[in-house]
């Protein structure tokens, strides 16, 4: 049976299918985590983001905190750098009562490292890795807020929703002068 | 050992091995040398001698550094020698074959080009030492002559663990930054297992609750039972019953083995916990090791014959603290040495024994380090040290003749006061024992001296164990927990608001017969709000003996064992913190630096702080903004008068850090600074400035009275923009100085 000649087209059949696969795995795929700080759904690079932990004091640093540093916390024992992102990108606290499809139980620390340095944020809710394709991402509509907009290199569907990509660079630079 | 993470054996270079390695058979051969001068033919000795010589002679073979092998060989030759009992290690032998040690210590600390130029450069030397030890291999005497100068000893004795005392452990290296990283995860984890307590007590209260259930169905069945014995549902409850019991008896054994679990859990944690930190702990004699030597090499010096002991050498201690000890116990000895200690002739006229006894003695007392440093000698005399301070002209003569000893004894420890009548080179090169003692103050410990005239000198040296733990008082300011050291605590006060005077609208506290000032701990560190005004107020009172203030807080949590740890490098320094560390529950706690704070609370209550929170008149043009940094407060407020006439706004700060942390949470468009200040001088402050990314563009100018043109040279290669002398200060050439930098006060 072994010895059976092979149909016509089997062997056209499976190359065009290996042909079809490489052609999908070469295509421009990259991860996100994407995560809601307000009601702004934004994207980081999956690279650099190390995990994310439940809510946890957040120390004062005297002299020092701010609006964007909000002080030390602890992560297994290490202590960390908390910044508020939401201030750093500029994204503003709705007026009125908070929507209702958003819960305060969602709230999660993110830490996110890059270089070896690293930063925890809080957010309001994480979604989870996405895997996207360049040719997905839409450019950034000149609606957005100044500050945000220089923060995010796109735009990304996700779920019906729309998420803000960030420019993993430009963020970490921004966190780097936001401590001096 | 590098800082960076995740250091290994494996990332070490070949060269890095064998510089280890050599380390370590260097510190052997030097002891063991100093072993056999007294014990000439000791076989154990001479054994391990050969075997170090030997191994040093492989590992640098394997890297191709073949002086080092031609030397290595040459002492393994004469061990051998000594071995077959050819020979026989005399005081001349030993000091060839000591040379010989240090010269392979020397060559083996150089890179390989630096060790090529070393080579070349030593040449003579090299060969000299190598036609020494020939002639000692047949048991000639050493061509004294002919030996050229001395290689310098190296600069820093081995620390490797010795094996000669037996039993002992055996070093590893490790990167600082993986052992901070496993303490961080041992306390993590010990956090963590004693949450399982709290977890256990749940349990046992969902057990009562159960229980409660349970008693409830007994009185339902028995009510049932009364109504109708023998019906059904009387049945049904009845087995339900049955099987509530069991479950109660179940959950009970699972609680109880979770209990146990628990228990085990927490036990493990916490014992990894004190292991971890115990990892930072190394025996005193690790850091001593280089000792013998030079003690050994002194008296041949001197011509005094000492006796050296060190005692305690399992005694631990902080492998930071022991690295910073070297310094400063290097400088007792040597005074010793130099001073303390009489020549043999002398000390037979004063009939005491001709071999002089010098003492280095470590322990634990009290949860403290003390280390003694005691000699035999002559000890310090006292009417010549009084006349020595008249001579200085530190203080008039019938002042001095006032002082008592202690007082008089006080003056050894101030800056560039020395009791040497000539500075020889000895003890010349050592540190000023202001040095030692400013030392020993930043460690959280202090440096007694108690002398024995004609009998001998002791030096107590008083510190914490280690710096990675520390004792401290937790107190709540607005929410958070801070951290005071204990050590640097005065009192604590639980003061009734009625007590609180008023006084140019500043409160004041009258304590021990003294009114303090007192300050609202949210204000000192800008943390806004005003703590709770109840009847009582939590104070911690701060300082010493001239000043002292009271910082009132929220309330006090109590004192708690912390594992220091230090603050992330990207803040810098922040001003009057010092470290962080963790709670019991895991979070955060931060350490103030109570030096910093008494500067503060100074600022705050001369009005500096106040000045530059007020807000500039609306239209008014920005002035420029100068910090002065000096220690002199009569520099300070003149250069402050001088640049305020002209129009610039200033701030004054009174040492390095205190300008540091002012440059940190200012704006300005000038610093000038003096150079000798306590804490940070001025070159440092340059340095730190030029290194910081935000104020590397920050012109500085560094006024000093030192003229000359080295110092000139030194100031400009920290950074600084303008070095200004103060023999020549005119104020319009101060002025125009600062206009050519900066330009004029508003533009």
């Amino acid at each position: 049976m072994l010895n059976r000649e092979a149909p016509h087209n089997y062997l056209a059949e499976w190359a065009s299918l290996l042909a079809q696969e490489r052609e999908e795995v070469s295509r421009d795929e990259k991860t996100v985590e994407v995560f809601r700080l307000m009601s702004e759904w934004l994207a980081l690079p999956a690279h650099c983001w190390v995990e994310v932990v439940a809510v946890r004091p957040v120390r004062r640093i005297p002299h020092r905190s701010s609006q964007i540093l909000l002080g030390l916390v602890s992560v297994r024992g290490e202590i960390h750098l908390c910044v508020s992102l939401s201030d750093m990108l500029g994204i503003e606290k709705e007026e009125g009562p908070e929507d209702p499809n958003f819960r305060r139980a969602s709230r999660r620390f993110c830490v996110v490292k890059r270089d070896n340095v690293s930063w925890v944020f809080p957010v309001d809710e994480v979604h989870g890795l996405i895997s996207y394709e360049e040719k997905d991402v839409e450019g950034v509509p000149s609606t957005l807020a100044k500050s945000f907009q220089r923060f995010s290199r796109g735009l990304l569907h996700i779920a019906g929703k729309k998420a803000g990509l960030l420019d993993e660079t430009r963020v970490f630079d921004a966190l780097s002068r936001s401590v001096l | 050992m590098t800082a960076d993470g995740n250091q290994d054996l494996s990332s070490f270079s070949m060269m890095d091995l064998f510089r280890t390695e050599a380390e370590a058979q260097t510190a052997i051969l030097n002891e063991g040398l100093l072993e056999i001068e007294k014990d000439p033919t000791s076989k154990p000795w001479l054994e391990r001698l050969m075997r170090a010589a030997h191994s040093v002679k492989g590992a640098a073979r394997i890297v191709g550094l073949t002086k080092v092998v031609t030397v290595a060989h040459a002492l393994e030759d004469c061990f051998v020698a000594a071995q077959k009992e050819q020979i026989v290690i005399g005081p001349d032998q030993a000091d060839i074959l000591l040379k010989g040690v240090d010269t392979l210590a020397q060559m083996s600390k150089l890179s390989e080009k630096d060790l090529e130029k070393w080579i070349g450069d030593h040449q003579g030397e090299i060969n000299d030492l190598l036609g020494g030890l020939e002639a000692a291999k047949t048991g000639g005497p050493a061509p004294a002559r002919k030996v050229a100068q001395p290689v310098p000893p190296a600069a820093k004795p081995p620390a490797a663990p010795s094996a000669a005392e037996g039993e002992q452990d055996r070093g590893v290296r490790v990167s600082a930054e993986n052992l901070s990283r496993i303490m961080g995860l041992a306390g993590e984890s010990a956090v963590q297992a004693h949450r399982l307590e709290a977890f256990t007590s749940a349990l046992v209260g969902l057990k009562s609750r159960h229980a409660e259930l349970l008693r409830m169905m007994r009185s339902a069945d028995s009510a049932q039972e009364r109504l109708d014995p023998k019906g059904r549902s009387c049945q049904a409850l009845r087995e339900m019953l049955q099987k509530a019991e069991t479950f109660q008896h179940l959950t009970m054994q699972r609680i109880e083995e979770f209990d146990l679990i628990a228990r085990q859990l927490t036990d493990v944690a916490d014992r990894l916990y004190r292991e971890a930190i115990a990892s930072r702990m190394r025996p005193f004699a690790d850091g001593v090791a280089g000792f013998p030597r030079l003690i050994r090499d002194l008296s041949k010096q001197l011509g005094k014959k000492v006796k050296f002991e060190v005692l305690g050498k399992r005694t631990q201690v902080d492998r930071d603290i022991l690295d910073k000890l070297e310094t400063p116990l290097t400088h007792f000895l040597q005074n010793s040495m130099d001073h303390g200690i009489e020549p043999p002739a002398e000390r037979l006229a004063a009939g005491k024994n001709v071999e002089a006894s010098l003492k280095l003695e470590a322990r634990h007392r009290a949860g403290r380090l003390m280390i003694t440093v005691s000699d035999d000698g002559r000890g310090i005399d006292i009417d010549r040290l009084r006349k020595r301070i008249v001579e200085k002209g530190l203080v008039a003569e019938d002042t001095a003749a006032r002082l008592s000893e202690a007082e008089i004894l006080d003056f050894l420890f101030l800056p560039g006061f020395s009791t040497a009548e000539n500075v020889t080179e000895v003890s010349g090169r050592g540190v000023g024992l202001d040095v030692v003692r400013t030392f020993l103050h930043d460690l959280g410990g202090s440096v007694r001296v108690e002398n024995n005239p004609g009998r001998g000198v002791r030096f107590h040296l008083e510190m914490p164990v280690t710096r990675s733990v520390m004792r401290a008082l937790v107190v709540e300011i607005s929410g958070d927990p801070y951290a005071f050291p204990l050590g640097r605590i005065e009192r604590l006060a639980d003061v009734a608001a009625s007590e609180v005077k008023m006084l140019e609208g500043r409160q004041y506290l009258p304590l021990d017969g003294k009114n303090i000032g007192l300050i609202d701990a949210r204000q000192v560190l800008e943390l806004g709000g005003q703590s709770p005004q109840g009847e009582k107020w939590p104070v911690v009172v701060i300082g010493d003996e001239e000043v002292r203030y009271g910082i009132k807080v929220d309330c006090f949590l109590g004192e708690r064992e912390l594992v220091v740890r230090a603050l992330d490098l990207r803040l810098g320094k922040v001003q009057d913190l010092s470290a962080v560390s963790l709670m019991e529950d895991g979070s955060p706690v931060l350490i103030l630096d109570v030096e910093d704070l008494q500067r503060s609370i100074q600022n705050l209550l001369s009005g500096r702080r106040l000045e530059k929170i007020r807000p500039g008149l609306p239209g008014q043009k920005k002035q420029k903004r100068i910090l002065v940094v000096d220690d002199s407060i009569t520099v300070r407020e003149m250069q402050r008068r001088i640049l305020q006439n002209r129009g610039y706004d200033v701030d004054v700060a009174v040492d390095g850090m205190d300008g540091w942390n002012s440059l940190y949470s200012g704006q300005y468009n000038l610093v000038i600074s003096d150079v000798d200040m306590p804490r940070m001088n001025g070159f440092d402050l340059v340095r730190r400035i030029r290194q910081d990314s935000r104020l590397s563009a920050l012109p500085v100018m560094i006024v000093s009275y030192k003229e000359r043109q080295e110092d000139r040279m030194r100031g400009l290669e920290a950074g600084a923009n303008y070095y200004f002398t103060k023999g020549g200060f005119h104020d319009e050439a101060f002025m125009r100085a600062i206009v050519d930098l900066i330009g004029e006060a508003q533009e």
